[in-house]
């Protein structure tokens, strides 16, 4: 289905009306449009099979039960998304697995002199990551990732979702997020770089 | 003058969105003059592109979305009249 409007940071207030009166036409229509969203958020999350289908069932029924409660300050689908990573949260608590330790933070500086310049140029990719092999390189790139790094990387740029709202679902500041998004993208740069995927000569000056 | 460094990392963790005025012109008066660090947005944007087009193709299986629906409008419909 089309995207609701890209950047409307609201909900219809009709829609909050109906929602909070928890008018069952509208709760399924809602269940029914972020199912896919919610999926493809508990994957980038990190988890998969059973555990992805579960948790975005949990995160719906959730939502059913505390419907009068929305206050439609962000989209529903944000609040959605906040739900759900709640939910993932509370599960990895039981099996907390630390984020690896990296160094995508010295790779970037490693690629720049005292002054600040390119020191390895990004190479200007001759197309877009569209060839089957550059799919598959990215995929793996993006399982290389730590899971909150790849869940903010998601939101934003998959879901598209704003800059505050990915804040308030992954509970985290401006600033942080910010190092979230830095990271990810870098690391998986440098990760398709190191698969040859980012093109070929950079023919510079 | 932005080194190139401070414009990769603002494009990157997008905290050019809250910059100071000053700062944006001089991000943008930057990527003007610097071919590498148009490549290098041109590889973010890319990044962001590919993501899309990879998740797409995760899309739930149609039985299960209707089976979960279906849970959902039960539990709807029992939170309206109980």
């Amino acid at each position: 289905m089309a995207s609701s409007s890209g950047d409307a940071l609201r909900e219809p207030r009709q829609r909050i009306a109906s929602i909070r009166r928890r008018d069952a036409g509208t709760l399924e229509a809602v269940a029914r449009e972020n199912i896919e969203p919610l999926l493809r958020g508990a994957r980038a999350a990190g988890l998969v099979g059973d555990d992805a289908h579960d948790v975005v069932q949990e995160t719906l029924l959730v939502f059913v039960e505390k419907a009068d409660r929305f206050d439609g300050r962000a989209r529903v689908r944000t609040w959605l998304f906040g739900i759900l990573f709640n939910k993932i949260s509370e599960r990895r608590r039981a099996s907390a697995r630390e984020e690896a330790v990296d160094d995508i933070e010295s790779v970037f500086n490693a690629r720049f002199d005292a002054a600040g310049q390119w020191l390895r140029r990004p190479r200007s990719p001759d197309a877009d990551l569209a060839a089957r092999e550059a799919m598959t390189a990215l995929e793996e790139c993006l399982d290389g990732l730590p899971a909150r790094r790849r869940t903010a990387f998601v939101l934003r740029e998959v879901e598209q979702l704003d800059v505050q709202g990915v804040c308030n679902i992954l509970q985290v500041s401006r600033n942080n997020l910010g190092v979230l998004l830095f990271r990810a993208r870098n690391a998986l740069r440098e990760c398709l770089e190191s698969k040859g995927i980012e093109g070929s000569a950079d023919a510079v000056v | 003058m932005l080194s190139c460094r401070e414009v990769a990392g603002m494009l990157a963790s997008e905290r050019w969105r809250d910059a100071p005025p000053g700062r944006r012109v001089g991000l943008v008066l930057h990527l003007a003059m610097c071919r590498h660090c148009r490549a290098y947005r041109r590889a973010l944007r890319r990044l962001g592109r590919g993501a899309r087009r990879l998740y797409r193709t995760v899309a739930p299986d149609p039985a299960w979305s209707e089976r979960v629906l279906g849970v959902v409008r039960q539990a709807a419909e029992q939170g309206r009249t109980g």
